[in-house]
């Protein structure tokens, strides 16, 4: 199926972009924008939010059609691009997002809408299986093609959705941060199918934050910064710092930003938590005044459980929690939030926000019994106390009134950091706190969480970048089966010891 | 002053995230975003005004304020929980009930005035608390839950009258037929009521905790809202609508007959939508609840006068509830 001709990968133009430009009402989205694949190379695509990435997937894809320029795939101008059409030249694109179907088997969603049929007409099943499990050989991973979606990991069904672009004949796979929700294992085999790819010629777009990625899959990188093109390079010749330069325009002196801070009192206490279904078993810790606790583990193994426990969302089943030496029940959210706990989900949008509400009213939204009387709202105050941390927090947004939906993922995350502010917590629980914003938003994170402990608050950080935790953390928990499996100090420790606990534990996304 | 502020923001800015379109579409689903059907209902006018001589006058149009206003403040309830993200269509039948039971009780078994007038009000209490309560409490779906209960309400009304129709009890008729400053009750209740129900739904804690639940359950939760509390409360407040907006339809009726009431299960929550609130939670403001009433009573009242049969403004009324819903879910579409 794949480069019937014997052609060399890196010879052959895929996708020829030239002179892209886009503009929506108030923003010129791409300016001038030359982009171009070609077979068998895995393409980075760099920048920060809103400097043009999906504006430029969405033209690739036939979405938007560009003001000006003009799209060769294989060699063919194409005027107008439209998803169909796209999608017959052997453009897919995957999406954090999955279009899959849960409760139909791998095989049926690769060939849904396309069975092969048998010449009665009815759906091959046989065929179905015997391609799927064809084109999953190709990627080197043998599945059981009759298992439900919904019961096999993320990282399969990621594949799934690779696979599916394959049995289409595609050209030209794109990758929408592929690696977002998958564990260590996971993206290790979703790299070895991109390297599959290559090797059958496609051209594969690969949009990452995580600069470990992209040097560890990608042949070359393009960096889009305010809808131009920075520069098209060989990542051979680059070095982290230079893309990150590329990115941000100026040269970031780190990539964490970290306060030495005196730990003070013990604020909070884990006394033997078990909760209900044992995905945490008998977890104890304590947490000081001025420290950032990491808590690491692999999917499943109770680590991002434990802070839902502490966010009073899973009740624990037995186990105490003391806050200032004083036990707490929390039975729900509302229970932690009096207790001076405010928690950032890891999914900002269906948990840490209302999308349709304004900024403002997100922040306010915990304490408005507290800042009206009579059930009334104090318009006033809510202005004030939202325009405070709006300022202070510097909050890029048109005003207070916008709606959160329309702020970036950076933005998204410091009005939750703010809401929790307002409310005065004492303990703020963070799951992955810069999953998905950009390098500069990330450090903007990491001074905001260095000056909320160095102000005498505590933190406690889920995160499966390892090398997050080791550059920010005080102290880091290893979770396994529900477990604390070791306790590390990132200066006495290397990030390889501590993966070899996290990585240690039984692996259950294999099939 | 902040509503304002707000759509101002909206319509400027969702042309950034938008797909490119022609610039009178543009123009066009701006305006249906911020201020959209309140055009429509002005449009309507105008053009009924055109096609017929009689159409625009006071007379005529104080008439369809009249037959709107039940509707109206039966969507300003249903409008808390659509907003809050559930359904109601057991209104029609709640208001059913409670007007049956207002006029047979002071008929047939002699009671007080004030007393068959709680028990109105409390046929609303009690069927939004077991909505609420089960609907929350076992996470069963509102649509089912409600058009269950629209059932149960009905069966009752059915069971409680049979064929027999209780005439008016005289003090509901000052509510229902009376006029102040030549005005006629229903629209100033009906207006009474979209003051006090925007106050709640834009300057109270609960009005805010109504646009939070609706558009985002678990965040609302994480932040502290007692959802199920509240939404139990919206359903309540639903119910109490419905009752108090039987209390005035009666007093518009010589008599109540088992049917009454029938109906609005539909057109209140299709008022409502048809006004821009969304169906999907989140969005929606008392206004929308008043504009939509007033655009299906125009509608009806144009093709009455227009001398077209009665069924036409069915038809007329069911495009209209379409177009709505499509309008709302490509508005959800292109934000989500």
């Amino acid at each position: 199926m794949a480069g019937a001709q014997s052609v060399t990968p890196t010879d052959v133009l895929l996708v020829e972009m030239r002179g892209i430009s886009k503009s929506f009402p108030g923003v010129r989205a791409l300016d001038n924008v030359d982009f171009e694949l070609r077979a068998g190379e895995v393409h980075c695509l760099l920048g920060e939010n809103g400097a043009g990435k999906s504006t430029l997937i969405k033209i690739l894809t036939g979405v938007y059609s560009p003001d000006a320029g003009e799209i060769r795939i294989q060699g063919q101008r194409i005027p107008h691009l439209t998803p169909h059409l796209a999608q017959q030249r052997g453009i897919s694109a995957i999406y954090q997002d999955f279009d899959l179907v849960p409760s139909l088997s791998i095989a049926e969603n690769v060939f849904l809408g396309r069975e092969p049929l048998t010449a009665y007409g009815s759906v091959n099943r046989d065929e179905m299986r015997a391609q799927t499990r064809v084109l999953f050989e190709g990627l080197d991973i043998k599945v059981n093609p009759d298992a439900l979606l919904s019961s096999v990991g993320v990282g399969l069904q990621q594949l799934t959705e690779i696979v599916k672009a394959l049995s289409r004949n595609s050209k030209i796979v794109i990758m929408d941060e592929p690696t977002t929700s998958l564990n260590q294992v996971e993206v290790q085999r979703l790299f070895a199918a991109v390297r599959a790819l290559k090797e059958q010629n496609i051209a594969v777009v690969y949009i990452s934050h995580r600069m470990q990625e992209v040097f560890g899959i990608g042949d070359r990188a393009t960096v889009l910064r305010d809808g131009r093109i920075v520069g098209t390079e060989e990542l051979e010749e680059l070095t982290t710092e230079d893309l990150v330069a590329m990115m941000v325009g100026r040269k970031l002196q780190e990539r964490y930003y970290k306060e030495v801070v005196t730990p003070g009192d013990t604020v909070l206490e884990l006394s033997d938590i078990t909760t209900a279904d044992y995905v945490v078993r008998g977890v104890s810790f304590r947490l000081r005044r001025g420290e950032i606790l990491g808590v690491a583990g692999l999917r499943r193994s109770g680590f991002k459980e434990v802070l839902r426990v502490m966010a009073g969302v899973v009740p624990p089943k037995t186990g105490t929690v003391k806050i200032n030496d004083k036990p707490v029940s929390l039975l729900t959210p509302r229970d932690a939030i009096e207790a001076g706990i405010g928690y950032l989900p890891e999914d900002r949008k269906t948990e840490g926000l209302v999308l349709s509400l304004a900024v403002k009213n997100n922040i306010v939204l915990p304490i408005l019994p507290r800042l009206g009387r009579w059930g009334l709202t104090n318009a006033g105050r809510e202005k004030e106390t939202a325009g405070h941390y709006v300022r202070d927090l510097e909050i890029r947004t048109p005003s207070m009134y916008q709606e959160t939906e329309f702020l970036s993922g950076g933005n998204q995350q410091k009005v939750i950091m703010a809401k929790w502010l307002a409310s005065h917590s004492q303990v703020l629980l963070f799951d992955e706190p810069t999953q998905g914003i950009d390098v500069g938003a990330k450090i903007e994170m990491y001074k905001l969480i260095a000056r909320f402990v160095r102000e005498g608050g505590a933190l406690v950080m889920v995160s499966s970048e390892i090398a997050e935790l080791m550059s920010i953390c005080d102290r880091i928990l290893v979770m396994r089966d529900g477990k604390i499996a070791g306790e590390f100090e990132p200066g006495t420790t290397t990030e390889e010891q501590v993966l070899q606990v996290v990585a240690s534990s039984t692996d259950t996304t294999h099939e | 002053m902040n509503e304002q502020a707000n759509n101002a923001t909206r319509g400027g800015l969702t042309s950034t995230e938008g797909v490119s379109r022609h610039p009178v579409i543009e123009f066009i689903t701006r305006f249906v975003r911020t201020q959209g059907m309140l055009l429509v209902l002005l449009l309507l006018i105008l053009v009924l005004s055109l096609l017929h001589p009689r159409f625009f006058s006071p007379r005529n149009l104080t008439n369809i304020a009249l037959q709107s206003s039940v509707t109206a403040i039966v969507a300003m309830g249903v409008t808390y929980v659509l907003i809050s993200g559930g359904i109601d269509l057991s209104v029609g039948s709640v208001v059913g009930l409670s007007a049956v039971l207002l006029a047979g009780l002071t008929q047939f078994s002699g009671w007080s005035e004030w007393s068959a007038l709680l028990v109105a009000l409390s046929v609303g209490l009690v069927f939004g608390t077991i909505n609420g309560l089960i609907i929350t409490r076992l996470k069963v779906d509102s649509i089912v839950v409600t058009l269950g209960t629209w059932y149960i309400a009905r069966g009752l009304v059915q069971l409680y009258v049979g064929d027999k129709t209780p005439t008016t009890p005289p003090f509901t008729e000052f509510l229902g037929s009376g006029r102040v400053y030549d005005i006629p009750m229903p629209i100033l209740i009906a207006v009474g009521f979209w003051i006090v129900s925007h106050f709640i739904l834009t300057r109270t804690n609960l009005g805010r905790y109504c646009f939070a639940i609706g558009g985002n359950e678990k965040a609302a939760r994480l932040s502290g809202v007692n959802v199920e509390r509240y939404r139990t409360i919206f359903f309540i407040m639903c119910g109490l609508y419905a009752s108090m907006a039987a209390i005035v339809m009666t007093g518009r009726l010589f008599a109540v007959e088992a049917g009454a009431g029938g109906g609005l299960e539909f057109a209140a929550p299709a008022a409502a939508v048809v006004g821009g609130t969304s169906l999907y939670g989140g969005r929606g403001s008392m206004s929308n609840a008043v504009v939509g009433a007033l655009i299906m009573g125009v509608i009806a009242n144009g093709l009455n006068l227009l001398t077209t049969s009665f069924y036409w403004q069915q038809v007329a009324v069911g495009a209209v509830i379409i177009l709505a819903v499509s309008v709302d879910t490509l508005r959800r579409r292109r934000t989500t």
